[in-house]
This record gives structure tokens, C-alpha cells and sequence, in this order.
């Protein structure tokens, strides 16, 4: 009797204490993430969204900036942990970094459209200039699709579309942007310019002028900046590349560029170097690449003067940049010093001024734009061919190190094996698979950073003049689109 | 579940009471020797009592007034019963266990079995083996211990990840360490960085360095397939139980050990002498171990701590760690056993740098990279970069503190000798802090910031804790009928496991300082993972004439990160074993002496693993961009996503002849996943990440060959070579039409899943040469190699010659490949020994010139020897007893053929346990030999 009293003590005592399996529990659904419902049910969730739109562009800069700078005769690519093949223009579909570029590309393309068609719907504080930004971004995507492939599948898992019809998709976008209106002026005059560019590539001629001299109009001091996060990133890899891999100088430039590297430095812990991607200093260049097709070499001359007046307005930044070695592992072996002189070609003349000592007091570098072509050089310049060359000079300079160069080469990129792999649409021997390198730049693509370097002498010859050679060519449908 | 807990419950508070009559004593000697056997298990038939003898061999057991039946038991001898009678003292002797296969092995099978009736295999790590080796790192003790297991220490420095492989790689989506269990409770097993971690060059940090290892009797290793079944949805790379011990009956005993030596850098490896004089300098290693056990009939408990300190092989490293662990066992009364252990560890360490890093030194001077080639150096020069790189890594402030507390609770209930409930439960947790500290001072002494520089000192920390708990509980039924036998076991299990992680990078950080609160900046980030894995299990083994058995096991598996969308899965599993050498035809025809033991065992087993959690949901990606949430696509989502399964096929033979001199084992294993979850990429115009999908198929096929030869067994002198030979074919069937993926390495040469490749195969560019060494054409993307090595085992010998034992292990590796990085930079600065000229002129780049890079990684190498001797008398009076002196080195030979160690990997890894193949040699230093002298005594 007595045992059996325990016993129904011991199971009242469990019966109570099974209420305590509340406080026990490991059936806990704990889901750290964010689903796609949760996030669209958040108050006005297109600025968010607008912001990450905005981080995806920067993205797609560090997959098309650095890997560009290496194609082209800017730099060359001295260390091993960027791409390895575009310094001889080895463009395979099979290059890790075409698979990253294709796909970052698409991306930005797809979460612009993501924004326009899910999630704008389902915000009704979506503002215009949110929906305005969207459609930008959406066309900058298409734009540089146009401009970096001939041929890519525009859609998920689309068939290849060409070039010429990727640059008329950008540009509808474009005019959305621009028939939207609205207070954003520099998105405005973006859109513009974006435009002018789109149409220059295109050979529109007059449409790019047009949307140039708008540009300028509306924001004559345009600059769109994509911008880097340098605590949260993504990092601005140019700038990781030209200076803050520290020992590792990966990048040497162009020794008749030399003064303008590193147009991206360390600005801070909480501050990264911004990429241009549009600035009006193009409208002006491509209003004079019009005049001078029209074969008017003082308006084009004069055109250039105006340009070189914006570079000369945009800023000069002096840090120490006494890491850098020409090279890391052999010092001395690259032009290092101010006294040294460099020559374009073996039949052009040297020119003082163009390579920076760094080892010492603080260099100054220009940041935005900058140039060795000043108003006396233009005075020099008297023939057509001779102002094309300088433009492209001038084209070259200013836009060193934001990925614009091989545009101007004629080359452009492949569609990767990832994309062939995986969509039904295109195989291996669709012609976007093959790269687009123009036959004479196809003949010096391993000799386009080359040059020879006297120390004794304080000499540096480069072996081609990349610009002189692009004008020699200038009927080729690949190069100067208004010729 | 609530229900599982109630009753884990109800179990542990449900005890009864019987009483006792009268005591038997005895003393129980081993028949072959004559010596005095302790922690024989002795047990009063058809009850829970049991004891076990003393370190004399001793016991004293209560039994009824009418005796009753007692039953001796013990490792590797022959089973006993002995009826009681009216007799007190019952001495008894134990014969050799000619078959050895009375043995009970738990891992794998819900509760104790014999191994006669199983159709798996286990591989047992018994205490002597462990005593042999010197206890720092559960992989270093493992390694070459396992005869069918590969265990590659990725690098020298201490607190590194390794890999742990037996057959093969199963998933593309997880590493391929085993789950391991201590006491019945699963430990963190993370093997690889975790999700949010430091980047020091590739030293990637290991939870399975810190596992507490003190004070251990025995591991048991089950590979996969049907044996890890009941062990359900992340079993499918194998089981690894530690057991504890718990301390044997008789008067407390303490034991004191202590180990002192040098750990000195390994220079067979190094490309130029220098570096070795450079950055190596021996460093002292001390070890002081304290151990009391004991206990009465009912209690035993053993107690074992350790302080542990080195001063590493090279500058920059140094390791403090401490640990405790005590068990105890304790008979409650007649039916409930209870039995804990509790363990803690705490482990501090500094580290370098490895190569994949420009602030990794080893690898500086290593790869021409920095330093220039160090034989054109003048002394002078040599003492100038001497000084430089040892105030860079004087500078260097690499730290890790990790500290851990596990522990184990475990009733037994044996109601009667036929049926017994077990119910367990325990924990583990790990609390690790890695921190990283660069002042501006080390930035400009290593060149990456201009001289004056103020703002560029950072302090990054990542801190990671985990708790695992762990609940099972089983019941088992064995009953023997006239001809036939049962084992019945039916249970239930979950663990919860819950990861909690945050990474903070402090910059503009104050000179001096060591707190992130001195900073200009800070940004955080973390990461959170909380799941419960459940599982219900059940197995029948069912025997005839005692060598007949046939075996079957289902469990059924959930997660709570996937709940109904899953549901619950199911794990099969299906046996036969079959000890041919008892059949009458061949008893009667060859003399147990001659034939000790044939066994013919198969069996088919499903195993898996469970996606990541929530990796079926489709996500939105919120990143901090430049002070403002952003939103991007995160996990594209996929509604079907389903666990990966193993099924693995087994057939196997173990022999013993000459009264088991000679023992030989052989497997043959055939495992395929399907549904195998692959992070592939969708095409590229779709603009998402990838995606884990159930798209692959995978094949591993091998066999597994055992021998063990006892050369000379005499009173004075033992002789036994034992040695395994294991194969591993593993190629990727089916990728589902998706394009390969990468799984670790560089851009250069990657580690990639391909359909029809290996797992991790090594991939990059073929230049193909005609026989004048012209270049005719470069296949891109070409198969280069397999980082893992398809043939591996071990060779190990232990001799003793009266008290003075010598124990050699060593293992081996044929037929894979590792990629010799460091030459690749070399290569750079014109220093390459790998890459002929003719084929430097062609290349267009680097890229066109991987297979170069690319060697045989075969090696062996010999892991320990040790020699011991033991004094047979006591001293002062036998107050000290069992002394005990040794001497070990550590990796003291490596024959090998790459250019670089082909067990390290400077790169490779993946994070939070994703696969890796390992395989790329970049930098890092190897394990270093290690002299140790060991004085062991108890009193």
C-alpha cells in the first residue's frame, strides 16, 4: 500500500513536471533569414532596394574594371592574383572571370527588374525617382552588355542577342529615364550622356551629339560616381589592386600614364575611392570626335579645349604612395622618376613630365580626369589624323582605370561556358562564344604593354603607339565609330 | 519530441529497489600468464549486479542466498559462467578469446552487440594504443591509428583544421569528418573555417583540435553505409565514439605523467635551407598529467587533468592548453546504472600567417616572393632579412582562445537480464575568440603602408559558440532460445545544435590598443544557425545457432529547419553474418588453433545528410551599403530540396588462423548518393546565386584490406606487424546536366565537380607539346589530378622484449595529386624548378601552364615511435607503482615525391564543413617532429 502511494506520488510528481517540457523545448524554429514575403511587406522596401540596385553596379565595376585595365595597354598585370590571360587579349569563354562578369551583368539587369516589376507593384511609397533610378540602372546594365560583348543573352537563359539590339534596349530605358523628367538632375543628365554614349558606339553620329550637348546642358559638371564600401564592401578592387595590396604591386602602368596612377588610393578606413562611370568630360569628347569626322579640325580642336578646361577643374589629391615599386620584385626595372623621359613610340619624340618619384614626398595624382595633352600640345596638332590621336590620347588618359580603353580597342568579351553550359539557347559555337579582338590589334595583342627602358639613359621607349595604330585603322567598323 | 523528452524523463526518475543475500570473492588471473586481471566485469546471471576486479584482479560480489549463476567477462578473453553453489571464493581463470569476436562494440548499433553478429566492421583504438601516443590534438592521435581512414594534418601551425576521409567522398556539400560522438553525445565537429572567420592566409582554425581528448579508453570508428543507419540524417562520412574512462574498483590510485621535449621544424619540405634558419628555432613542449581512479563495487570514478604548453617550431606559434575530464559509474541499485563524464578544455594559442596571404612569411621567403632568392644572398644580407621577417612577426598578433565543456549523462536500466532501457543525454559547448591585431607599425614594417601612416590599424575578431545537447533514449531485448538468439533494439534521438557567430572588424584603430573600443570604425556582422535533428530508430538481430545472423535497422529522421517540407525520412538498413568456421563440417576437420575464425558478413545501408538549413526558402539578401540596408537576391530557393543519400553495399571476410596470429580483414564497398546536393550554378544570364539542389549522383568503390601478423609471441617477447591497404574510386556520375563547380583552390587551377571527374578533381588549362617541345594546342579546363589519393593505409609494429615495449605507426598515400603552389610564384620571379623554358616561351600565361605544377602526392611516413619501459617492482616500498619511462618523435621520417609537403593544404578549404579536396601545397609549414620524454608512475 505504502509503495503503491509512492508510486502515484512519483507520477503526479511527472505529470506536473511535464509541463516543464515547455521550458525544455529543442523543437525551437529559429530562421535567422529573410524570406522574399517577409521583405516585401516591409515599408517602402524599393529604397532599400534602389540601394542594393545601386551595391550591384558597384559589383559589376570590380568584374569589368580590373580585367579591362588588364586587356588594354594601361597596365600590365605583373603579380599573379588577377587575371592572367587579358594581358595578351586571351579571351576564353572558359576564364573564370567571363562566367563572373556575364553573371554580374545579368544580375544588376535582373534586380533593376525585380525592383520595376515586384516589388514597385507591391510599394505604394515607391517615389518616381526610385522607379526613374530602377529603369537607369536597368539600362546601364544593358549598355554595358552592348558595349563589352557582341553578342548576349538578355534575359534568363534568352538566346544571344547582338550588340546593336542590347544598345537599343539600353537606350529605350535611357528615355524612360530622360521623358520621366523629375528633380534628379544628374540622373537626368546620366541618362543623357548614357545616351550620347550609346549612340556614339552605335555610329549615330548625330543622335550622340545631340544627347551630349543635353548632357552638358542640363550638368556641365556631371560626374556619376559608383561608389565602394570600404568597411562593409564591396571594395573598390582598383583601388585594392593599385595600392592596397601593399607589397604586392600587381598593377604597373603605361609608363606615359605613369603620372596618373594611382587614380584610386587609400582615402581612409571608412572612405573608398568612387569609380566614374559617366562624366561630362565624354560629351565634350564625343562632340569632338563628331567635328572631326566632319573633318572641321578647328571646331574639334577647339571642342578639345574644352575639355581639357573640365579636366583641369576636376581635383588633384596628393598622399604618399611610397610602397609602390616599379617594379616589386625588381626595383628599377620600370621608369620610377621624374627625370626620366618616355616616348609613345620608337618614332615618337620624349616627352618629360609623365612618370612620378615615388619614394619620396607625397605624390599628386588627378582623381576624376587627367591628361598630358594641354592647350600648347593642341597648338602643335595640325592635321585630322593628328587631332583623332590626341583625341584618343586624351580618351585614354582620361578614363584610365575605369574600364573603358578596350571599348576604344574594338575588343569585346565572350559569353562564358557556364552560360553555354546551363542554357538550352546557346552552344559553344554561337559567336558571342568568340571574342571580338580587331586584326590590328590582333597583331601587337602581346606586345601592347611593351616598351624599352634605358636607366643609364633615363629613356623609356613604348613599342606601339596604341593610338596611332587605332586611327591607322579608323575605316575598321570595330574602331572610331564616326569614321 | 515532447513526448521523447517525458519519457527520457519518466526513465531517469523510475528506479527501483532489490536486496541481496550473501558475498563471493574471488580473484580472476589470465590462464596463459598466470598475472592478475583487472576490470574483468563480473555479473550475477539473469540481474543487474555486477563489479569488476581490481587492479589486483580482486572482486567481491553479492549474490542470492542460492548462488545463482556469475558470468566473467572481459576484452579479448573468453566468456565464462560459473555456477555459484554454496561456495564464497570462486578464483577464476580466463582463456584467450581465440575468435575475438565475443567483443561488444556500441557505436552504431543503439546498444552493446557482439561483434560475431554484426555484418559492419568497427575499428577499435584501444587504451594501449592511445597510451603510445603522446595526447595533444584528437587528429593527431588518430592519425595512421585507423587503418581505413585518411587523416592529413593541413598545416603545421597549431590549431588547424585537417582532413578526416575513409571512403571516400560522399557529398559535394559537406566535408567529409565524421561525426563524432563523446560518451554518446555528439561534439562539434567543424572541420573547416567557420562561416564567419579570420583570414589569416589559409590556417584555417578546427574544432576538432580542441575536442577534449583527456582521459580516454578507447574510439571506436564506424566508416558509413549500414553501420552508421541508426545514427540518420549526417552519418553517411562515418561515426567516431570516444569513451571515456570511468575508473576501475580498489583503493584510489593516482597516476602522474609527465612529458617534456622539443618540437623542431620539419626542413624536408623547404625549398631553400635558409628559411629553416630563419624561421624555425626548436621550441620546448611540456605536458604534466595528473589521474586518480578508483572506487568500491558500486562507484568507480576516474579523474584526469592536464596542462599542456609549447612554444611551437617556429616564431609566432606557442600553445597553452588545460584540460580535466572525470567519469564516474555508479550502481544505484539493481536494475539503474548510472554513468557521467564531464570535460573541459581550454586552449590559447598564436599563429602566423600562412601563404595565401602577402603577410605570410614562410611563404615569402618560400616562393622567391618578397625576399629574393635566399642562396644568392650574402650573410650579411641573410642576417638583414633575418632581422626584418622576425620583427614582422614579432608584430604579428594572431591569437585564438578557445575554451569547451562537454559532458555526458547515461542511466542503465536493466530490469532483467533480457531486457534494459538506456537513457542519455549531455552537451557540448564551445566557445572560441579569434583576434587579429595590426598596428600601423606592422603594416609599414611589412611595406604596405607608406612610413607615417596613422589610420590604418585594425583589430578584427571573430567569436563563435556552440551548443550541442544531445537526448537518446533506447530499449533493448535479448533473449536466447534453444537454437536461436535475438537483439532487439528500438529508440529514440535529437540533438540540437546551435551555432552563434559575429565577426567584428574595428579600423583606424588607436596604436597600442587591444580593444576594438579604441577604434574609428567598427562593423559587425554575425550568423546564427539553431536546429534540431530527431530521429526513431529500430534493429533486430536475429541469430541461429549462434552463427546465423541476420540484421535489419530503419530510422526515421526530421530537422526542424525543414519541418513539414521534408517530414520525416528514412534510413534503411539490411545485414547478414555468417561464422562459417563454427559450421560442424569444419570444427570437426580443423583444429580451432589452426582456423581460429571465419566470418562472412554483407550488408546494405542508407545514410545521408540534410541540406543546409533553410536552404530550401527563397531569400533576400540584406547588406549594410555604405550606411544603408540594401537588398539584393540571396538563396534562389527550391521547394523540393530533399536530404542527400548514401546506399551503401558491403561484402566482407575476416579470417583469423594460428589461433589468431594471423588476422586478416577484407571489405568490398560500393556507396552511391543520389539526390546528391550540388551548389551548381544556374546560367549566368539568370542573375542568381547558386543554389543547392538534389541534382548529382556520386560513386565511391573500394575495398579494405586488413592484416595483423603476430610474428613471435613468447613470455619475453612479442612481435606483431599489422598493416592495411585501402582503395577509393570515386567519380561523379551525374551532375544533372548543370556545369562543374568550383570547390576550392585558385583561378589558376581550381578544385572543381565535374560529371565523370572525381569529387574535387584538380582543373586548369593542358598545354599539349610535340616532340620538339612545340606547343601544338592548350586544352582548356583539362583533369589535372584527384587530391585525394585513391590508394591509402597504414603500417604500424609493436614489439616488446619483457618490460621494454617499442610501438611504430606509419601510413601512406598513392595515386593523387597536389599542386605545388609555391613554385608558382617562384615561377614569377624566375625561380621556377618546375616549368622548362620551352614551355615558359610558348605560354600565354601562367594559366597555360598548371600540369607543370601538378605532382604525385604518394608518401609515406612514419607518424610515432615510441618506445616505453615499464618497471616491474615498485618503489619506496611500492608506495610508487607502474613506473613507466618513454621516449617518442613525432613525424620523425617522410619519404614523398612533390615539391611540397602533399599532406598540407595552404588553401583548399571550404567553410562551415562544405566539401574541400585539400590538395594545394601554398606556404605552409608542415608538423613538426617532436622529441618528447615521458615519465609515467602511479601511487
Amino acid at each position: 500500500m505504502k509503495f503503491i502511494n509512492i508510486k502515484y506520488l512519483l507520477f503526479g510528481i511527472l505529470a506536473i513536471s511535464a509541463f516543464g517540457c515547455d521550458l525544455l523545448d529543442p523543437t525551437e524554429v529559429v530562421n535567422p533569414n529573410l524570406t522574399e514575403e517577409t521583405v516585401l511587406n516591409t515599408p517602402n522596401p524599393t529604397s532599400p532596394l534602389v540601394n542594393g540596385v545601386r551595391r550591384q553596379a558597384a559589383i559589376l565595376t570590380n568584374a569589368h574594371v580590373p580585367i579591362s585595365e588588364i586587356a588594354s595597354d594601361n597596365y600590365d598585370n605583373t603579380q599573379t592574383f588577377y587575371n592572367q590571360n587579358m594581358d595578351d587579349l586571351v579571351i576564353r569563354p572558359t576564364d573564370a572571370d567571363m562566367n563572373t562578369l556575364n553573371q554580374q551583368v545579368a544580375r544588376l539587369r535582373e534586380l533593376a527588374m525585380y525592383g520595376l516589376q515586384t516589388v514597385v507593384p507591391q510599394d505604394p511609397d515607391a517615389t518616381a525617382e526610385q522607379i526613374a533610378e530602377l529603369h537607369f540602372w536597368k539600362g546601364y546594365a544593358f549598355m554595358l552588355s552592348s558595349e563589352l560583348f557582341s553578342s548576349l543573352p538578355i534575359e534568363p537563359e534568352g538566346e544571344a542577342v547582338s550588340s546593336s539590339v542590347i544598345a537599343d534596349s539600353a537606350l529605350k530605358e535611357m528615355n524612360i529615364v530622360i521623358s520621366q523628367g523629375g528633380s534628379q538632375t544628374d540622373l537626368m543628365a546620366s541618362a543623357q550622356l548614357a545616351s550620347a554614349r550609346i549612340h556614339r558606339a552605335q555610329g549615330n553620329k548625330m543622335e550622340a551629339v545631340d544627347f551630349a550637348q543635353s548632357a552638358i546642358n542640363t550638368s556641365p559638371d556631371l560626374i556619376l560616381y559608383i561608389e565602394f564600401d570600404q568597411q562593409n564592401g564591396p571594395l573598390n578592387t582598383m583601388q585594392t589592386a593599385l595600392v592596397d595590396r601593399g607589397t604586392f604591386d600587381d598593377f604597373q602602368v603605361l609608363p606615359r600614364m605613369d603620372f596618373l596612377d594611382p587614380k584610386y588610393y587609400f582615402r581612409g578606413a571608412n572612405q573608398a575611392s568612387p569609380v566614374a562611370v559617366l562624366k561630362i568630360e565624354e560629351a565634350h569628347l564625343i562632340i569632338a570626335e563628331a567635328l572631326l569626322s566632319d573633318q572641321d579640325l578647328t571646331a574639334g580642336i577647339s571642342k578639345l579645349r574644352d575639355v581639357i578646361n573640365v579636366v583641369d577643374s576636376r581635383p588633384v589629391e596628393s598622399f604618399s604612395n611610397q610602397q609602390q615599386d616599379r617594379t616589386q620584385r625588381s626595383p628599377g626595372s620600370r621608369p620610377d622618376s621624374t627625370d626620366i623621359e618616355v616616348a609613345a613610340s620608337p618614332t615618337d619624340s620624349l616627352r618629360s613630365g609623365l612618370v612620378l618619384y615615388r619614394k619620396g614626398d607625397p605624390i599628386s595624382v588627378p582623381t576624376v580626369s587627367g591628361t598630358s595633352v594641354d592647350n600648347d600640345y593642341l597648338d602643335n596638332v595640325t592635321t585630322l589624323d593628328g587631332a583623332l590621336e590626341t583625341l584618343y590620347l586624351i580618351r585614354q588618359e582620361v578614363f584610365i582605370g575605369e574600364g573603358r580603353r578596350i571599348m576604344d580597342m574594338g575588343v569585346k568579351f565572350v559569353i562564358g561556358e557556364i552560360e553555354y553550359l546551363s542554357n538550352p539557347n546557346i552552344d559553344p559555337s554561337d559567336p558571342g562564344v568568340s571574342p571580338v579582338i580587331p586584326s590590328f590589334i590582333d597583331n601587337v595583342r602581346t606586345e601592347l604593354d611593351d616598351f624599352t627602358y634605358d636607366p643609364e639613359a633615363r629613356e623609356a621607349v613604348i613599342l606601339h603607339d596604341l593610338n596611332r595604330i587605332l586611327v591607322e585603322n579608323k575605316t575598321s567598323p570595330y574602331v572610331l565609330p564616326f569614321e | 519530441m515532447k513526448k521523447i523528452l517525458l519519457t527520457f524523463l519518466m526513465w531517469v526518475f523510475v528506479l527501483c529497489v532489490w536486496a541481496q543475500d550473501r558475498i563471493v570473492r574471488g580473484t580472476v588471473t589470465d590462464a596463459s600468464t598466470g598475472e592478475n586481471l583487472p576490470g574483468v566485469n563480473v555479473l550475477l546471471k539473469g540481474s543487474n549486479t555486477g563489479v569488476n576486479t581490481d587492479l589486483d584482479g580482486n572482486y567481491q560480489i553479492s549474490v542470492p542466498s542460492d548462488g545463482g549463476t556469475l558470468i566473467f567477462s572481459f576484452i579479448g578473453m573468453e566468456r565464462r559462467e560459473i555456477s555459484v553453489g554454496a561456495r564464497s571464493v570462486i578464483d577464476v581463470e580466463m582463456v584467450t578469446d581465440v575468435q575475438q569476436l565475443s567483443e561488444v562494440v556500441v557505436t552504431g548499433q543503439g546498444s552493446g552487440i557482439e561483434k560475431r553478429r554484426l555484418s559492419t566492421t568497427v575499428d577499435r583504438i584501444s587504451t594501449e594504443q592511445l597510451e603510445s601516443t603522446p595526447i595533444v590534438q584528437l587528429d593527431q592521435v588518430l592519425r595512421s591509428q585507423l587503418p581505413n581512414a585518411q587523416i592529413r594534418l593541413a598545416s603545421g601551425q597549431p590549431g588547424t583544421a585537417s582532413f578526416i576521409r575513409s571512403r571516400g567522398p560522399v557529398s559535394a556539400a559537406v566535408g567529409t569528418t565524421p561525426i563524432i560522438y563523446i560518451d554518446g553525445v555528439r561534439v562539434d565537429n567543424l572541420n573547416s573555417q567557420a562561416e564567419l572567420g579570420l583570414a589569416t592566409g589559409g590556417a584555417v582554425s578546427s574544432a576538432i583540435a580542441d575536442i577534449p581528448i583527456e582521459n580516454i579508453e578507447s574510439i571506436e570508428f564506424v566508416k558509413g553505409g549500414a553501420a552508421t543507419t541508426l545514427f540518420g540524417a549526417d552519418a553517411a562520412n562515418g561515426v567516431l565514439q570516444i569513451f571515456t574512462k570511468k575508473g576501475t574498483a580498489g583503493k584510489a590510485r593516482v597516476t602522474f605523467e609527465t612529458q617534456l621535449g622539443a618540437q623542431v621544424g620539419t626542413e624536408d619540405y623547404l625549398f631553400f635551407e635558409e628559411t629553416a634558419d630563419i624561421i624555425f628555432r626548436p621550441g620546448l613542449q611540456q605536458s604534466y598529467r595528473i589521474g586518480v581512479d578508483g572506487g568500491s563495487n558500486d562507484v568507480t570514478y576516474s579523474f584526469s587533468g592536464n596542462l599542456y604548453g609549447d612554444d611551437g617550431f617556429r616564431y609566432g606559434n606557442s600553445q597553452i592548453r588545460r584540460n580535466f575530464r572525470a567519469g564516474l559509474k555508479a550502481k544505484v541499485n539493481d536494475v539503474v546504472t548510472y554513468t557521467t563524464s564531464a570535460g573541459f578544455s581550454s586552449n590559447e594559442f598564436t599563429r602566423d600567417y600562412n601563404a595565401n596571404s602577402s603577410f605570410g612569411e614562410f611563404g615569402n621567403l618560400e616562393t622567391v616572393a618578397r625576399w629574393g632568392d635566399l642562396t644568392e644572398k650574402t650573410d650579411e644580407e641573410l642576417e638583414d632579412i633575418k632581422e626584418q621577417v622576425r620583427n614582422i612577426i614579432e608584430l604579428t598578433d594572431i591569437t585564438e582562445r578557445v575554451r569547451r565543456f562537454q559532458n555526458s549523462h547515461q542511466f542503465d536500466f536493466n530490469f532483467t537480464e533480457a531486457f534494459s532501457v538506456r537513457a542519455l543525454m549531455g552537451l557540448d559547448f564551445r566557445s572560441s575568440e579569434q583576434k587579429n591585431i595590426t598596428t600601423n607599425e606592422q603594416l609599414i614594417v611589412r611595406g604596405s603602408a607608406p612610413e607615417g601612416s596613422t589610420d590604418r590599424g585594425t583589430i578584427d575578431v571573430a567569436k563563435r559558440d556552440f551548443f550541442t545537447v544531445t537526448g537518446e533514449i533506447n530499449a533493448a531485448y535479448r533473449k536466447d532460445f534453444d537454437n536461436m538468439s535475438t537483439v532487439t533494439i528500438v529508440g529514440g534521438q535529437f540533438f540540437r545544435n546551435q551555432d552563434e557567430q559575429i565577426q567584428i572588424n574595428a579600423s583606424e584603430v588607436t596604436e597600442g590598443s587591444i580593444s576594438i573600443n579604441n577604434a574609428g570604425e567598427t562593423t559587425a556582422e554575425d550568423f546564427l544557425s539553431a536546429v534540431t535533428n530527431y530521429g526513431f530508430f529500430a534493429k533486430e538481430n536475429l541469430g541461429f545457432k549462434d552463427r546465423y545472423f541476420i540484421e535489419a535497422g530503419i530510422r526515421f529522421d526530421g530537422n526542424t529547419a525543414f519541418g513539414e517540407d521534408i517530414g520525416l525520412v528514412a534510413f534503411p538498413s539490411v545485414g547478414v553474418s555468417y561464422m562459417l568456421s563454427d559450421e560442424p563440417f569444419l570444427r570437426d576437420n580443423i583444429s580451432i588453433e589452426t582456423l581460429s575464425s571465419i566470418k562472412i558478413r554483407a550488408n546494405y545501408g542508407v545514410a545521408g545528410n540534410f541540406p543546409r538549413p533553410f536552404a530550401n526558402d527563397k531569400l533576400i539578401a540584406v547588406n549594410n551599403y555604405l550606411g544603408e540596408p540594401s537588398y539584393t537576391f540571396g538563396n534562389p530557393g527550391d521547394p523540393t530540396l530533399k536530404p542527400e543519400r548514401t546506399a551503401t553495399t558491403e561484402l566482407g571476410l575476416d579470417v583469423g588462423l594460428f589461433t589468431n596470429r594471423v588476422n586478416f580483414q577484407f571489405t568490398y564497398y560500393n556507396a552511391t548518393t543520389r539526390d546528391a546536393l550540388f551548389n551548381a550554378p544556374f546560367a549566368s544570364s539568370v542573375g542568381q546565386i547558386n543554389q543547392l539542389r538534389n541534382i548529382g549522383e556520386i560513386n565511391n568503390e573500394g575495398i579494405e584490406l586488413g592484416l595483423n601478423l603476430i610474428l613471435v609471441d613468447n613470455a619475453d617477447f612479442t612481435l606483431t606487424i599489422g598493416g592495411s591497404f585501402n582503395t577509393v574510386e570515386n567519380i561523379v556520375v551525374s551532375s544533372g546536366g548543370a556545369p562543374e563547380f568550383v570547390v576550392g583552390g585558385f583561378t589558376f587551377l581550381g578544385s572543381f565537380v565535374k560529371e565523370g571527374e572525381p569529387l574535387g578533381y584538380l582543373r586548369g588549362n593542358k598545354p599539349i607539346y610535340d616532340e620538339e617541345n612545340n606547343l601544338v594546342e592548350v586544352e582548356p579546363n583539362a583533369y589535372l589530378g584527384n587530391p585525394i589519393a585513391p590508394i591509402f593505409g597504414s603500417v604500424n609494429l609493436s614489439a616488446r622484449y619483457k618490460n621494454l615495449s617499442l610501438y611504430i605507426t606509419s601510413d601512406y598515400q598513392s595515386g593523387g595529386s597536389t599542386v605545388a603552389v609555391d613554385d608558382v610564384l617562384r615561377y614569377f620571379a624566375g625561380a621556377s624548378t618546375l616549368v622548362p623554358e620551352y614551355a615558359d616561351e610558348s605560354a600565354a600565361s601562367f594559366f597555360d601552364l598548371t600540369p607543370f605544377w601538378v605532382q604525385e602526392s604518394d608518401f609515406y611516413k612514419v607518424r610515432n615511435i615510441s618506445l616505453m619501459y615499464s618497471f616491474a617492482d615498485g618503489f619506496f616500498n611500492n608506495t610508487i607503482k607502474n613506473l613507466t619511462i618513454g621516449a617518442n618523435v613525432l613525424n620523425p621520417l617522410n619519404f614523398y615525391k612533390a615539391d611540397v609537403d602533399p599532406e598540407v593544404s595552404g588553401s583548399g578549404f571550404g567553410t562551415q564543413n562544405s566539401f574541400a579536396g585539400g590538395g594545394f601545397g601554398y606556404g605552409t609549414e608542415s608538423a613538426p617532429r617532436v622529441y618528447l620524454g615521458t615519465v609515467r608512475f602511479s601511487f
